[in-house]
């Protein structure tokens, strides 16, 4: 990745998170928790009444047990709860609003705490307190009793059946408004009591016991009690509430106003990425805009080119047909150019049988007269046999004249000369024959392949042809192997044999020899051409395929004999090969396959 | 305003405001003992996971106890023990509270140190003297057992952890509420318990037993003061750090001695009873309540009555909560 690319993602990755940072900062005031918050202090607040409803009517006795006043402190422990949960994130950020709910949490407790102190107090309190009506009675009953069962009027028994009265009503009186001169009055008469107690019988003295403790109770506890629920009562809870609740709109305020505030930027922040993706969007239509332009250009140009291209095509392909045929002519014409330089020795190859031939049918024709005399004289005979005499002598005459001529002829040996003079021109005219086949093999245009080409056999017609150049100079050493017939066109291979049979014995300049080797491996039919001439100097060696290239002096040779040998060995999907070596010769080697795998179509243009 | 003008104030406007809110709740049972109700919104998989947690002995250090151990629900959630035995036959320093209403506490524990089942259940688990083990050991074990990884990984997201444990075994313990013939009473079924037993409980609220034995636990929603009208401990003598009771939790003076006033329901089979275990029967209880915290004398016939009441608060568990058992 590029810097620069680098650079753009960056930026843009920014710039994506201001605008996150920003949403979210928009975001993050839950208005549904805003309201949860405030329902929730409502219903702490509530709740926080409802409890000291239920302490005041537990007091009260308007409730016969301390289930109700126990239950509240569950709930408003899950309102705890969901309260320090909902506030959690504002507590981290405002230390006043953590101190008003530690400080709200602080009192729930002290009034949890109170509030167990009271439901104890209270259980005994109350308890003493229905209990000392009848407790008070039962004193009284058995003072009663016991004064029943004395005589006389017992003055403690009367007094203290009034005190335990008084008591109490003073104590009754006490349960209303705990007054200090009453419970003062309580206190004295409770240890006056304890110390009668001993005076009285036993069931008196127990009873009277009875009283004082529970009498005790209510005079200690009444006003633990009732200080206990002043405190209950007295705890700022409300004013927790409503401090938590100030702080937290303080709190809930500020994030209002920064939730504003975040929302201009947001929106300040968005209009100018507007802006820029606007700005971006002008310039993207405007280089669409060029790029259109560009592309209609080069829809034109390439509508053109492509008219270009075929037309082109087409030349290329007329070029090449026409390169084709001119080297197709090239070959011939090498061909004929080699065939050229071969016609005087093939001339004269033809005109040694012809000269003999000939003067041999002209050796004949000589003695065709004399033949023809005898034929004569036999010609008369019929006319000799029909003299009737006088005739004799001639007819013998004539048999003479026969008998020496054929006499004559048998002593010469006319017969057998003619005889063979005629077998000499025959065997002379096959001579001509065979090189003028052999003319016609190499020369003709056709390249119809030949089912069957013994690679020999068209090496020997290839020395027929080239025989003229040979003889008297090169030595001809034919070591031919067992070779498999192959299909191909023996007019191209021939010249290429010729050519390199030429060359060989160019390169030979008084005497040498030539030796032609040819055997077949797996794949291939190999000719080699091996010359103990002056062989191919290194430095153009590589070039010797190349067309035009040549050594010869300008109007000797075309320079293409070799360039087009490598051409046809091509074709008909093999190879040709060179070593050389200066003073001691040249080995050229053609491989042909034997499978098929000429070029068909090649040749078909080709030819 | 002075304390009395205070009072005064709130308590008249509570008058005024409540007295319309009495009439409409008069269709409530008048009575300091309310009757049970049983809970319909439990998770009967969580109640049956919770069950085999509790019987599962791997909770302990040594594999010997579980919480069934001390709190056997067919001896009324207890194990009838003074104190209970621990791992390696340890011995507890407190009477076993029961498991059964458990859920109806306001507070767990007799010091009521725990605020709910949850947090009791960390209790026993880590005592020396009861299973001595912890959490991490216990849910290695428990990890081993394919059944439980299944099961809870069906009912909670996180799996085998120790809050689902005390979790299912709390909701476990809020199957166990048992209906008495004396709920049956209270919801208006008049021969639902017999003539003494309704004497028994006239003379209960009578004598003040209701002071502190009263809601629907009969009991369980107050700290009280043992020894009220006497000096229990003094009498009793040999003064343990279980005696000190709340005061262990606050650290507050007024707390010395004052312990969770237990719930009565099933308590005829609850023996022995108290904090310390001391009461070997319901009489020696009914006995020492009268005296310590009543201060009343109680005649042995109306002792006999209380305690017939007594016994018609033992209750049956609900078919839910008792299981395959």
């Amino acid at each position: 990745m590029s810097l620069r690319s680098l650079t753009n993602l960056m930026l843009g990755l920014i710039m994506i998170g201001i605008l996150v940072f920003l949403y979210t900062k928009v975001q993050s005031l839950n208005v549904e928790d805003h309201y949860q918050i405030t329902d929730t202090l409502r219903q702490h607040s509530s709740l926080n009444f409802r409890w000291n409803e239920d302490v005041l009517k537990t007091k009260l006795s308007l409730s016969s047990n301390y289930d109700g006043v126990t239950s509240p402190l569950v709930t408003l422990r899950s309102l705890q709860t969901k309260l320090t949960d909902k506030l959690s994130n504002l507590i981290v950020e405002s230390a006043p609003l953590k101190a008003s709910v530690d400080s709200y949490n602080k009192s729930i407790e002290e009034k949890n705490k109170l509030i167990e102190q009271f439901k104890g107090q209270n259980a005994i309190f109350d308890n003493s307190l229905r209990y000392i009506s009848t407790a008070v009675d039962d004193l009284i009953t058995e003072v009663e009793v016991q004064s029943a069962n004395t005589t006389k009027s017992n003055p403690a028994f009367v007094a203290l059946k009034n005190t335990a009265q008084t008591l109490l009503r003073e104590l009754l009186e006490y349960n209303q408004v705990a007054q200090t001169d009453l419970a003062g009055s309580i206190n004295k008469r409770l240890i006056a009591f304890e110390n009668q107690k001993i005076l009285y019988p036993d069931i008196i003295s127990n009873k009277l016991d009875t009283v004082i403790r529970h009498a005790s109770v209510i005079l200690k506890r009444k006003p633990e009690i009732d200080a206990l629920l002043a405190t209950i009562v007295g705890l700022p809870i409300a004013s927790s509430i409503e401090n938590i609740e100030n702080t937290y709109t303080a709190v809930y305020d500020g994030r209002l106003r920064d939730k504003d505030f975040y929302f201009t930027i947001l929106i300040a922040y968005a209009s100018g990425l507007l802006f820029l993706i606007a700005l971006i969007g002008y310039r993207l239509r405007n280089s669409y805009r060029e790029l259109n332009v560009v592309n209609k250009q080069l829809t034109v140009a390439n509508e053109t080119l492509e008219d270009r291209v075929v037309q082109r095509t087409k030349e290329l392909s007329n070029a090449y047909n026409e390169l084709k045929q001119s080297q197709a002519q090239l070959i011939q014409s090498e061909k004929m150019a080699s065939l050229g330089q071969m016609v005087a020795g093939v001339a004269h190859e033809i005109n040694t049988p012809l000269a003999y031939c000939h003067s041999n049918i002209d050796l004949v024709k000589e003695q065709l007269p004399e033949i023809i005399g005898l034929f004569k004289e036999f010609a008369n005979f019929p006319s000799l046999l029909d003299a009737p005499t006088a005739e004799q002598q001639n007819l013998k005459e004539g048999i003479v004249t026969i008998q020496d001529a054929i006499l004559t002829f048998e002593r010469e040996g006319s017969f057998d000369e003619i005889n063979l003079l005629l077998e000499g021109s025959l065997s002379g005219l096959d001579q001509i024959s065979d090189m003028v086949k052999s003319l016609k093999d190499f020369s003709r245009l056709d390249q119809h392949k030949v089912e069957n080409f013994d690679l020999n056999r068209g090496l020997d017609s290839v020395l027929v042809i080239a025989n003229n150049v040979l003889k008297n100079k090169v030595e001809v050493i034919k070591e031919y192997g067992q070779l498999p017939k192959i299909s191909y066109s023996p007019s191209q291979l021939n010249q290429v044999f010729l050519n390199l049979i030429v060359n060989a014995s160019q390169a030979i300049e008084n005497s040498g020899i030539i030796r032609l080797r040819t055997l077949a491996d797996h794949h291939f039919v190999n000719v080699i051409v091996e010359d103990n001439g002056k062989g191919i100097p290194e430095d153009i060696l590589p070039r010797i395929f190349d067309p035009f290239f040549t050594t010869k002096e300008i109007g000797k040779g075309t320079g293409l004999g070799l360039s087009i040998a490598y051409k046809i060995v091509q074709q008909h999907g093999g190879k040709i090969t060179v070593h050389s070596e200066v003073n001691k010769g040249t080995q050229f080697t053609v491989s042909i396959p034997i499978s098929q795998r000429m070029d068909l179509q090649n040749l078909e243009v080709a030819a | 305003m002075t304390i009395h003008q205070v009072f005064a104030t709130v308590c008249s406007l509570i008058l005024l405001t409540l007295s319309g809110g009495m009439i409409a709740k008069s269709a409530e049972i008048n009575e300091p003992i309310q009757p049970l109700k049983l809970r319909q919104d439990l998770n009967l998989e969580k109640v049956n996971l919770g069950r085999s947690l509790f019987n599962d002995k791997r909770l302990s250090r040594d594999n010997s106890i579980s919480c069934a151990s001390c709190h056997d629900i067919n001896k009324g959630g207890v194990d009838q023990l003074p104190v209970s035995k621990g791992v390696g036959g340890a011995l507890g320093t407190i009477n076993t509270p029961t498991v059964l209403n458990s859920s109806l506490n306001f507070r767990q524990f007799w010091d009521g140190r725990a605020a709910s089942l949850e947090e009791q259940i960390d209790g026993p688990i880590h005592l020396k003297h009861e299973m001595d083990s912890d959490w991490p050991t216990i849910l290695t074990k428990l990890q081993q057992d394919q059944a439980y990884a299944d099961l809870f990984k069906k009912l909670y997201k996180n799996g085998l952890q120790s809050e689902n444990i005390k979790d299912t075994i709390s909701e476990y313990e809020r199957s166990l509420i048992t209906l008495s013939r004396f709920d049956r009473y209270l919801l208006g079924q008049k021969d639902a318990i017999k003539e003494n037993e309704i004497k028994g409980y006239e003379l209960f609220k009578r004598y003040g037993c209701v002071a502190c034995h009263q809601g629907v636990n009969i009991g369980g929603n107050m700290y009280q003061l043992f020894g009220v009208m006497g000096d229990y401990f003094k009498d009793r003598g040999n003064i343990t750090t279980a005696d000190l009771g709340h005061f262990n939790v606050s650290k507050d003076e007024r707390d010395r001695h004052k312990f969770k006033v237990p719930s009565l329901r099933n308590v005829a089979l609850t023996a022995p009873y108290f904090h310390d275990g001391s009461a070997k029967t319901l009489r020696d209880a009914v006995r020492i309540m009268a005296k310590y915290q009543l201060g009343r004398n109680m005649p042995e016939k109306d002792e006999e009555l209380i305690i017939q009441f007594l016994q018609s608060l033992s209750g049956e568990l609900p078919v839910q909560a008792k299981g395959e058992q």
